[in-house]
C-alpha cells in the first residue's frame, strides 16, 4: 500500500495535522520520559509537598511532594500504551468477527450477531467492574489485563462496521471477477475485500483510543485501575480530586487527557476524510 | 465432421426465491433461466440475446457457477461443472474465464495492473516471480496496452483501457473458453469498435471460443458463428447467425430485429 | 419532425468555452462552441464521452459545478439569457438516471406539484389537476392511481414520464434532455422518444437532446450537431448526416455502427483515443487520428463552415468544404 502519497493527503489537512501532532508530540514525550523527566516521580519528598507550579516543580507537587511534571510524563508511558493495546485488541477481534459473519453469512452471521448483541447489551463498565473486580489480586499484570479486558469489549462497533462493509464490497464486480479467476475464498477475503473495511475501522479506531483513554482514567478514578504509586492521567485525577484547591493536580492530567483524545480524534477525523477522497479518485 | 465441442449445456435452470421487503412488498420468486440447452464447438462463438430481463447474463453466470444453477448439466470438455463442488472446481477455472460489462468495477482499484493480470498466474501455480511478469507482458501486448502500464492502477486508464486489462486477465490463464457478458455495452462507439476487433483477432490467433451475451444484435452478427434468443429464461429461437437474422422465425427474434438501431437508410420489414 | 420556419433563433450560443480546474491542470470540456436553436425545432448534440456535450447543456441551464469557468454568449429569444430566471419556465431540463433524479421520499404528486406552487402559484386543488394534466401529457395512463406513488414503487419508463411532467409544468420553449433513454430498456425507449416527439409537435416545444446514441438521435432529431473535442465539427439536417456524412470523424464514426443486415465485414475501428481535455492536440483535434489528415491540419484549427455546395450543412474540415453533400 502506498504510505507516502497517504500520508502528504493528511499532512495536508490542517485540522488532521493538527491532531497528528499532537499524537505525535504525546507519544514521543511519554517515550523520552526516563531521560527529560526532572525528578522521580515515585519519589516521595515530604518538604515541598502541595507546592504551586513554580520555578523548581514546574507543575507543581502532591499530597506527598511527588512532581507531577515528571508523574504525568510517565503517567504518558501507561495511558497511552493501554489506550493502544486495548484498541489493537478490540480491532482485531472485531475485524475477525465482523470478517467472518459478513463472508460466511448463514450460521456464522447469526452465531456472530448474537454474540455481537449479547456484548453491547452488557454496560461496559459494569463488565469492566466485575472482571477486575475478580482479579483484583493481580498486581503485576494490571496493566495488561486492563488493556485486554478494555479490548474485550470493545470489538463490538469494529464487527458491525466490518461486516457491513464486507457484505456490501462481497458482492462488487471485482471480487465477482476474482471467483471467476478461481481464486480462493480465503485471499479473496483479505485481498479483494477486506482492505474496503480498513478506512472506516480506522477513523473508529482512532477516536476509539480517546475514548478507551477516558475508560481507563474512569477505572483508574474508582481505584480498579493500575494501582499507586505507579502514576497515569485517570489516577492522578482520583488523588488530586480529594485537593482540589491545589488545582494542579487535576487539570494537568486532564488536559494530558484532552491532549490526547482531541489529538485522536482529529487524527481520526482526517484519516477517513484522506482515505474517502482516494476512494474517489479510484472509482 | 464436427468440431470437438467444448461446451454443451443441458436443462439449465435457476430460480430466484421470493423476497419479502422490509416493510411488506418484496419480489416474487422468479424463473431466471429455464431449460436452456446450448453447445459450443471450440474456436466458434455462440451469441446469447435477448432484452434484459430474458435471463442471458444468468445463463452466463451459471455456465461459469458464480451463481449456483438449481439443475442442469455443463459439460466442459467433457467434465460436469455442475456437479462440482467449488473446491474442486477452482483449478479448472483457468480453461473457461470471464469478460464483464462494466470495466470500471470489474477491476480492482486498488491493485496495479501486474497484480490484477498476474494474480490468477501465481495462484495456480502457472507462473512464480519473474515469469509472472514476462507473462503479464506478453497478455498486455497481445490486447495492444504497452507493457509500462503493469505499474499503474485501473484509474489512470480509459474505459475501453480496462476493458482490454480485463481481456489481458482472461487471457493470461490460457482459457479456451471466453464468457463475454455485454463486454462493449458501457463502452463509445469507436472504442467498442477496436474491443471487438480485439476480440475476432485474438479468436482466430487462439481458437478461442466464445459465449457471447449481448442486447446488440450488430455486435452478434460481427461475431457469432451461431446465436440463441432468450425470452423470459428460455431459449425460444436457435440457429446459424445469418440464416436467423435473415429469416428469423419467432416473434421475439422478429421484435429484436425490428427495434434494432440501424441509423443508415435501411428499412427492412421483418 | 416539425419543419422549421425562418424565426427568431429560440437559444444562440456563441462562443462557449468550459474549462474545469483539475488536478492535472484546466480542463477544457468545450471550446469556443456555437450553435442557434430555432422555437419549436429538436436538435441533438452527439458524441463520445468526454466530447462535452452534457458540459454544454448544463452550461445552458447554469447546473455546473463551482469549479467551472464559463464564456461566452448565451442570448434567449434575442435578449441576453438570465438561466436562473430562465430555470423552470422558459427552460427545462430532464437527465438520464431518473431513479437518482427524483427525490425518493416525496410522492409523485408532490414532485410534479412543487414547480406549479413555486413558479405558478397554484393552489393545492389547482395544483393537483394541472399535475394530473401534466402526467397525461407524459403519457402516463391513468395517472390519477400514480399520484400517492413513489419513485421506487414506479418502473424506469414511468419515472422518466414523470421526470417529464415537471419540466413541463411551466410550459417551457425549450427542453434540454441529457441522455434520455440511456439508463432505460430498449423497450421503453422507443416509447419516451415518441413522447417527447409528439410534445415537440403539440406544443411546439423546442428539444436539444444530448446522447451518444445514434438510434435516438434518429428518431427524434431534426438537426444534428457533432461534437469532437469540444468543438462541433458538423452541422446538418439529421437523415442527409446519417446518410451522407462528410468530416472524416463522423464518416469514421458512423462505420463502426454494426449493422445486422449486413454481411459485410466491418471497417477497420478508428485508431487512437480522444484527447483527454487537459492535453488538447493542437490545430484540428482530430488530426492525430484522421485518415485525410495533412501537415496543415496541425496548425490550423478549422472553423465551422457551410458547405459550398451545400450551404445548409455546416463542416469544420477544409478538406472536405468543396464535397457534394
Amino acid at each position: 500500500m502506498a504510505s507516502p502519497p497517504r500520508l502528504q493527503r493528511l499532512t495536508r489537512q490542517p485540522m488532521a495535522a493538527v491532531g497528528l501532532g499532537l499524537v505525535v508530540a504525546l507519544t514521543l514525550l511519554a517515550a523520552v520520559a526516563p531521560w527529560i523527566a526532572p525528578y522521580d516521580p515515585l519519589q516521595v519528598q515530604l518538604g515541598p509537598a502541595n507546592s504551586a507550579p513554580g520555578l523548581e516543580f514546574l507543575l507543581g507537587t502532591d499530597a506527598v511532594g511527588r512532581d507531577c511534571l515528571s508523574r504525568l510524563l510517565y503517567g504518558g508511558r501507561v495511558s497511552l500504551p493501554i489506550g493502544l493495546l486495548a484498541v489493537a485488541v478490540a480491532v482485531s477481534l472485531g475485524t475477525a468477527m465482523g470478517a467472518a459473519a459478513g463472508f460466511l453469512g448463514g450460521w456464522a452471521d447469526t452465531l456472530i450477531g448474537w454474540l455481537t448483541d449479547l456484548f453491547l447489551a452488557l454496560p461496559r463498565l459494569v463488565l469492566l467492574l466485575a472482571v477486575l473486580a475478580v482479579a483484583s489480586r493481580v498486581q503485576h499484570g494490571r496493566f495488561l489485563l486492563v488493556a485486554l479486558v478494555l479490548g474485550a469489549t470493545g470489538w463490538m462497533p469494529v464487527a458491525r462496521i466490518v461486516r457491513a462493509q464486507v457484505m456490501s464490497t462481497r458482492g462488487r464486480p471485482w471480487v465477482q471477477a476474482a471467483r471467476g479467476l478461481g481464486l480462493p475464498p480465503s485471499r479473496i477475503l483479505v485481498r479483494h475485500v477486506l482492505p474496503w473495511a480498513l478506512p472506516p475501522v480506522m477513523v473508529h479506531a482512532s477516536l476509539l483510543v480517546g475514548t478507551t483513554i477516558l475508560a481507563e482514567a474512569a477505572l483508574s478514578f474508582l481505584g480498579l485501575g493500575v494501582p499507586q504509586p505507579t502514576p497515569t492521567w485517570g489516577n492522578m485525577i482520583a488523588e488530586g480530586m480529594h485537593r482540589l484547591d491545589s488545582w494542579w493536580l487535576t487539570v494537568f492530567p486532564g488536559l494530558a487527557i484532552t491532549a490526547a483524545v482531541a489529538g485522536f480524534n482529529l487524527l481520526g477525523d482526517g484519516l477517513r476524510d484522506a482515505l474517502s477522497r482516494e476512494e474517489e479518485t479510484a472509482a | 465432421m464436427t468440431a470437438a465441442l467444448l461446451l454443451e449445456v443441458r436443462g439449465l435452470y435457476k430460480r430466484f426465491p421470493a423476497q419479502r421487503g422490509l416493510l411488506g412488498g418484496g419480489r416474487p420468486a422468479v424463473d431466471a433461466v429455464v431449460d436452456v440447452d446450448l453447445t459450443i464447438p471450440a474456436g466458434s462463438t455462440l451469441a446469447l440475446v435477448g432484452e434484459s430481463g430474458s435471463g442471458k447474463s444468468t445463463a452466463g453466470l451459471c455456465v461459469l457457477r458464480l451463481v449456483e444453477p438449481d439443475a442442469g448439466s455443463i459439460k466442459f470438455e467433457g467434465r460436469d461443472l455442475a456437479a462440482m463442488g467449488q473446491a474442486a472446481l477452482r483449478p479448472l477455472r483457468p480453461g473457461f474465464q470471464a469478460v464483464f460489462q462494466d470495466p470500471w468495477a470489474s477491476l480492482n482499484p486498488r491493485l496495479t495492473v501486474r497484480d490484477l493480470v498476474g494474480e490468477a498466474l501465481e495462484v495456480h501455480g502457472l507462473a512464480q516471480g519473474s515469469a509472472v511478469d514476462d507473462r503479464v507482458a506478453a497478455a498486455l501486448k497481445d490486447v495492444g496496452l504497452p507493457g509500462d502500464a503493469m505499474t499503474r492502477r485501473p484509474s489512470a486508464f480509459s474505459g475501453g483501457e480496462r476493458q482490454r486489462i480485463a481481456i489481458a486477465r482472461a487471457l493470461a490463464l490460457e482459457p479456451r473458453l471466453l464468457v463475454c457478458d455485454e463486454p462493449t455495452s458501457a463502452l463509445d462507439l469507436s472504442v467498442q469498435a477496436q474491443v471487438l476487433a480485439l476480440l475476432r483477432q485474438l479468436q482466430q490467433e487462439r481458437g478461442l471460443a466464445y459465449l457471447f451475451i449481448s442486447h446488440d444484435l450488430g455486435v452478434v452478427r460481427q461475431l457469432a458463428q451461431q446465436v440463441a434468443v432468450m425470452d423470459a429464461g428460455r431459449i425460444v429461437e436457435l440457429g446459424e447467425t445469418r440464416s436467423l437474422f435473415e429469416a428469423p422465425c419467432h416473434a421475439t427474434t422478429r421484435r429484436l430485429l425490428k427495434s434494432t438501431v440501424a441509423p443508415r437508410k435501411r428499412t427492412r420489414t421483418v | 419532425m416539425s419543419p422549421t420556419t425562418h424565426r427568431q433563433p429560440l437559444l444562440e450560443i456563441e462562443d462557449l468555452t468550459v474549462q474545469f480546474a483539475t488536478a492535472d491542470g484546466p480542463a477544457r470540456a468545450v471550446d469556443g462552441l456555437s450553435l442557434s436553436i430555432k422555437p419549436g425545432e429538436a436538435l441533438a448534440l452527439v458524441g463520445e464521452s468526454g466530447c462535452g456535450k452534457t458540459a454544454t447543456a448544463l452550461a445552458i441551464m447554469d447546473l455546473l459545478p463551482a469549479h467551472a469557468t464559463v464564456s461566452g454568449t448565451l442570448r434567449w429569444d434575442g435578449a441576453a439569457l438570465d438561466p436562473r430566471r430562465q430555470r423552470g419556465q422558459g427552460l427545462a431540463m430532464i437527465f438520464q438516471e431518473p431513479a437518482t433524479a427524483l427525490n425518493p421520499v416525496l410522492s409523485v404528486q408532490t414532485q410534479v406539484a412543487e414547480p406549479l406552487k413555486v413558479h405558478r402559484r397554484l393552489g393545492r386543488l389547482a395544483a393537483r389537476q394541472e399535475v394530473l394534466r401534466l402526467l397525461d401529457l407524459a403519457g402516463l395512463p391513468q395517472p390519477e392511481t400514480l399520484l400517492g406513488a413513489f419513485p421506487h414503487q414506479l418502473s424506469g419508463g414511468q419515472r422518466q414520464r414523470v421526470m417529464i411532467a415537471m419540466a413541463l409544468a411551466c410550459q417551457p420553449r425549450l427542453l434540454l434532455a441529457d441522455e434520455p433513454t440511456t439508463a432505460l430498456d430498449a423497450s421503453v425507449r422507443a416509447g419516451i422518444l415518441d413522447t417527447l416527439a409528439r410534445l415537440q409537435r403539440e406544443l411546439g416545444l423546442a428539444i436539444l437532446l444530448v446522447s451518444h446514441d445514434l438510434g435516438v438521435v434518429q428518431r427524434i432529431a431534426d438537426r444534428v450537431a457533432v461534437i469532437y473535442a469540444g468543438r462541433i465539427v458538423e452541422l446538418a439536417p439529421c437523415q442527409r448526416l446519417l446518410e451522407a456524412p462528410v468530416h472524416p470523424y463522423t464518416r469514421a464514426l458512423l462505420a463502426c455502427l454494426p449493422d445486422p443486415f449486413s454481411d459485410t465485414p466491418p471497417a477497420e475501428p478508428i485508431p487512437g483515443q480522444p484527447p483527454r481535455a487537459t492535453a488538447r492536440p493542437t490545430g484540428c483535434a482530430f488530426h492525430p487520428r484522421c485518415p485525410m489528415a495533412e501537415p496543415a491540419c496541425l496548425r490550423l484549427e478549422p472553423a465551422l463552415e457551410p458547405m459550398a455546395r451545400a450551404p445548409h450543412r455546416l463542416v469544420a474540415c477544409p478538406l472536405v468544404h468543396g464535397e457534394p453533400a
